[in-house]
């Protein structure tokens, strides 16, 4: 299964900034999305930037990264050049319209 | 009896509004999850089903045939609809869940025929019904897998739902559906395993109390959740926003 954009330039952006290897930085970003229950490869970076504020600072806290905050601020700075849209209808978008 | 087919006509005509509906909304979106959910509740429970049902209390065989055949047709595809729809939505990317819909749409085709050659070949209807037997058994156990199989795709889905919702990423009315079309496969498995226990035991699920009980509470439920599902009324909408908002008060709290 293909992780989204978003995820990918999330994971990226830690292992340059955080020089967190690969395999770590997608456990972290990984973890994050199960615990805002969203799947890796839909997440959009519009959900991402939440579970940035939100959620990942703790598994960065765990994996002992230094500087969090300036991290997850160059982390938002790449997500802001993304364009907000999944590649394609999630399950979300689906059930929404079913009462349409 | 007469109970029994209250509740079933009361869950086919809510499955032929949903299917129109959905059919409707998949030629404006020009979405395939609307155009196979829709062709689902109208070809399988709203138009195949009771054209088997009604096909077998004609007695002039040159009318009750054809439409025998054709609501098989509609059940077996409606059916397979329901499998590539819980593919398209729950498991876009996984290609063993596309092999599974493959499978269970072979193995419904395969049913829809031997059953037909049988009701074809053997104008007796209880003659027909024993040569039939086993294909029966294939299609209940594929129509329990399917919906087994997209009631826990929608709990699952409800439940990573709740967790967005903790965070403001999910709103309470659709996250309450995924809910709700769990609970709708749920309540299918319940009632159709009971229809396949009678059936191994001998009993007609048609004419046996306890079949009867369990499969008119089955449509009567089936057709409480496709309404709250496909056409919540506004009060109920209203109530589980209300209740998401007392919740995210005493959350703050």
């Amino acid at each position: 299964m293909s992780a989204s954009l978003a995820f990918e330039t999330v994971r990226t952006e830690l292992e340059r900034s955080a020089g967190m290897d690969a395999w770590a930085a997608r456990g972290a970003v990984q973890l994050s999305l199960m615990d805002a229950g969203i799947e890796a490869s839909q997440v959009t970076a519009a959900q991402m930037r939440v579970v940035v504020d939100r959620l990942l600072p703790k598994q960065l806290a765990s994996q002992k990264v230094a500087e969090i905050r300036g991290v997850c601020e160059r982390i938002h700075q790449a997500l802001a050049l993304l364009v907000d849209e999944p590649k394609r209808d999630s399950a979300e978008r689906v059930f929404q319209r079913l009462a349409g | 009896m007469l109970i029994a087919v209250l509740c079933l006509l009361a869950y086919t005509l809510a499955s032929c509004v949903v299917g129109v509906r959905m059919l409707a909304s998949a030629r404006r979106s020009r979405g395939v999850p609307e155009l196979l959910v829709g062709l689902t509740y109208l070809c399988a429970p709203g138009l195949g089903y009771p054209m088997g049902i009604i096909s077998d209390q004609i007695p002039n065989r040159a009318l009750a045939l054809p439409m025998n055949i054709v609501g098989e047709i509609l059940l077996v595809s409606g059916l397979s609809c329901y499998l590539f729809f819980t593919v398209r939505v729950f498991r876009p990317d996984a290609s063993w869940a596309k092999w599974c819909a493959r499978l269970g749409t072979a193995a419904l085709v395969y049913a829809g025929v031997a059953i037909e050659w049988a009701v074809i070949t053997y104008p007796d209807p209880e003659v027909a019904f024993s040569h039939s037997e086993a294909p029966l058994a294939l299609l209940l156990v594929v129509l329990l897998v399917t919906f087994g199989w997209t009631g826990l795709e929608g709990l699952r889905y409800w439940r990573m739902m709740r967790k967005r919702m903790a965070f403001g990423l999910a709103g309470p009315v659709v996250t309450n559906r995924f809910l709700l079309w769990g609970l709708n496969g749920l309540v299918s498995v319940t009632w159709i395993t009971c229809a396949v226990t009678l059936l191994a035991i001998g009993e007609n699920p048609g004419t046996h109390p306890f079949g009867i009980a369990v499969v008119s509470a089955g449509g009567v439920g089936n057709t409480v959740l496709l309404l709250l599902i496909f056409m919540p009324p506004a009060a109920y909408v209203r109530w589980l926003e209300r209740w998401a908002a007392r919740g995210a008060a005493l959350a703050v709290v």
